[in-house]
């Protein structure tokens, strides 16, 4: 038994079973959407279903049946066959797929869906019960959720399978006026009977589906309501941001690029680095400067383009420029990569180089430390500092640090290691053992030279010295208010830090270093 | 006058799918620009309904599928070259009866002295030194 239905086709009445009037009417709708740009398609439309009309008369049909329907949509062929035979020039350049061999692609399905529609797409793609890709996305929910983020991605850049023609690209299958028959054929039958290939686990995600779905219909619709009220708030707060990050930005090229001279202490390690690595990277500066700009001014112009679309609806970025500034951003990005690679390996080797020094001439109990005042540093400020001294062919460099350690014998001892880095062992040796250092001993005082001197022609290879006094058994220093920066962690029993330690005794006993006159 | 086909002329042995599926390209491509000829010629010697128009061109294995002749007919009609009239069938719905313009005759002669000319170079190029 079969329901029927009456139809008026062509001005002529049929009966008509209810699957074969499914694939009827989806036929011709499919026509009227190829002709949705002729100007005759009412017209064309009318015809063809007159002509239909006339074919069942023909052959004296009763009660069409599916079969009747096939048969008739195999005599008047698929509208995309039209194409190719009747209409516009334009209309064959249309649809490139017809002529080119059909490469499978992923789509969503549309119908089949839970949520998206994405498992089942990729089921279909791969040739697998989507049931397995479902399972996959749910379980790794549950890993950090990697799985729901991928999902989303996937739900935003995979196209729904609309047309009968995407369905079969879907699978891969040739494009024919047989296979959309088939095809729609094929929909239809579900359609009528959509309880086919349910199980327990198909229901159980239907289900789940439908719950996600709620609460995002209701997230959507909140966001909504809210998106009014927040949107040009956002837009604000977008601009504010985008436009302070390019202030400070701006400011960060002008201190790198040296407009304010290369004395702004922050800023001169980072300065000095540059300086040398340019001096052998094969590339000009204004490259990696390009390349720095994009890497980060093409994120910032993204956050204030959206800010500014936020508050005023301006238009979208068509995707020529998008394209265009997501490749220059991955230039930028490759060129900075290269220039912090090859930063990295100008530093790569690091070298070091002793000097004892015993201090014999130490002859009373109290050692006085303190630094040698200069003319171009200051104790009150221990930032890098790098001068040229261009008569003597020197370069003065500020990175000296004092600890104070045990001696193993009764003599005072002042060790002297001199470091630097460079491309190889070798040449980082060759910087460390240029760098001179420079004290002076008198009787009961220790005068330290704020900075080490190197020939004028050594590059900055991050050189550096540390000094430390070897202090003997029951000996002690005086620390001068000059060394309250000089001096790194020096290690004691009451744990001072460094700055409360200067202008004190400190004396060396068994237990360790001990301050003698703190209250 | 008659309908000379051209895909007649074309009987090659075809190796692979790529080169059949320009094959089809070209011949559908031919086929397009000699179809309306054809119809034009159909109604020159009187009115004819679409049903009578596809059998003499099934005949002429001009057309695949019937779909093909309507949007054609309607393009036809919508630039002048045919117009059409109603009428009653005892048998099944009403009948379009198209005739040829005047404009259409006009048409149809430059179609056929270019259609002419078409042959002749075909054939000098086409022929076996």
């Amino acid at each position: 038994m079969k329901k029927t239905n009456t139809i008026n086709l062509g001005g002529v009445i049929f009966h008509i079973e209810e699957d074969a009037f499914t694939l009827l009417q989806k036929y011709l709708s499919s026509i009227k959407d190829h002709f949705s740009e002729s100007e005759g398609q009412e017209e064309i439309v009318t015809d063809i279903e007159a002509r239909i009309a006339e074919i069942f008369q023909e052959k004296k049909v009763k009660i069409i049946s599916s079969d009747h329907v096939e048969d008739v949509i195999k005599i008047m062929g698929q509208p995309e066959e039209y194409g190719d035979e009747g209409a516009d020039d334009d209309k064959i350049s249309d649809d490139p797929s017809l002529k080119e061999k059909v490469k499978r692609r992923v789509y969503r399905h549309p119908t089949d869906k839970i949520l998206g529609g994405v498992c089942v797409g990729l089921g279909v793609y791969f040739n697998v019960d989507p049931v397995l890709f479902r399972l996959g996305f749910l379980v790794s929910m549950f890993l950090g959720g990697f799985g729901l983020l991928m999902y989303l991605v996937l739900w935003l850049i995979v196209p729904v399978a609309d047309t009968t023609s995407d369905k079969l690209k879907m699978k891969g299958e040739p494009i024919t006026a047989d296979s959309i028959g088939k095809a729609i054929t094929a929909q239809v039958e579900k359609a009528i009977d959509p309880e086919t290939s349910q199980n327990a686990l198909k229901i159980f995600f239907k289900w789940l589906g439908n719950a996600v779905r709620f609460v995002f219909d209701i997230l959507v619709k909140l966001t909504k309501v809210l998106g009014f009220v927040l949107k040009p708030l956002l837009g604000i707060g977008f601009l504010i941001f985008g436009l302070s990050v390019t202030i400070a930005f701006s400011f960060l090229l002008l201190v790198l690029s040296g407009t304010f001279g290369i004395s702004h202490h922050d800023f001169s390690g980072a300065i000095h680095t540059l300086k040398t690595v340019f001096e052998t990277y094969p590339l000009p500066e204004m490259f990696v400067l390009l390349g720095f700009i994009l890497l980060v001014g093409i994120p910032i112009f993204q956050i204030i383009y959206v800010g500014l679309r936020l508050l005023f609806n301006m238009a979208k970025q068509p995707n020529y420029i998008k394209g265009t500034l997501a490749s220059l951003w991955i230039l930028g990005l490759i060129s900075v990569i290269v220039f912090g690679l090859y930063s990295i390996s100008v530093f790569s080797e690091d070298a070091r180089k002793d000097q004892f020094v015993e201090l014999i001439e130490v002859k009373s109990d109290t050692l006085n430390i303190s630094l040698l005042p200069h003319i171009d540093f200051y104790w009150e400020d221990r930032d890098l500092k790098i001068i040229d001294s261009e008569d003597s062919g020197y370069t003065l460099n500020s990175s000296v640090q004092l600890d104070v350690r045990r001696s193993t014998d009764s003599l005072f001892h002042l060790q002297i290691r001199k470091h630097a880095m460079a491309r190889s062992y070798k040449e980082a040796k060759k910087y460390a053992e240029n760098i001179d250092y420079n004290y002076i001993l008198k009787e009961g005082e220790l005068l330290l030279d704020q900075f080490f001197i190197i020939p004028a022609d050594d590059p900055y290879q991050h050189q550096e010295i540390e000094l430390t006094l070897l202090i003997p058994n029951d000996k002690s220093i005086y620390l001068d208010e000059t060394l309250k920066y000089f001096i790194d962690d020096i290690r004691n029993v009451t744990r001072t830090r460094d700055y409360k330690m200067v202008e004190h005794i400190w004396q060396m006993r068994a237990e360790g270093l001990t301050c003698l006159d703190c209250n | 006058m008659y309908c000379i086909v051209p895909v007649n002329i074309f009987i090659i042995a075809i190796p692979n799918s790529s080169i059949m599926l320009k094959i089809e390209n070209t011949k559908a491509q031919m086929r397009k620009g000699v179809l309306e000829f054809c119809i034009l010629s159909i109604l020159e010697n009187g009115e004819a309904y679409p049903s009578d128009i596809l059998v003499r061109l099934k005949k002429a294995n001009l057309i695949v599928v019937e779909g093909t002749l309507y949007p054609l007919l309607t393009r036809l009609k919508n630039s002048g070259l045919l117009t059409y009239r109603w009428e009653e069938s005892k048998s099944g719905p009403p009948r379009k009866y198209y005739t040829i313009t005047s404009d259409g005759i006009t048409f149809l002669s430059a179609l056929y002295v270019t259609w002419k000319d078409l042959v002749k170079a075909v054939r000098l190029t086409t022929k076996k030194i």
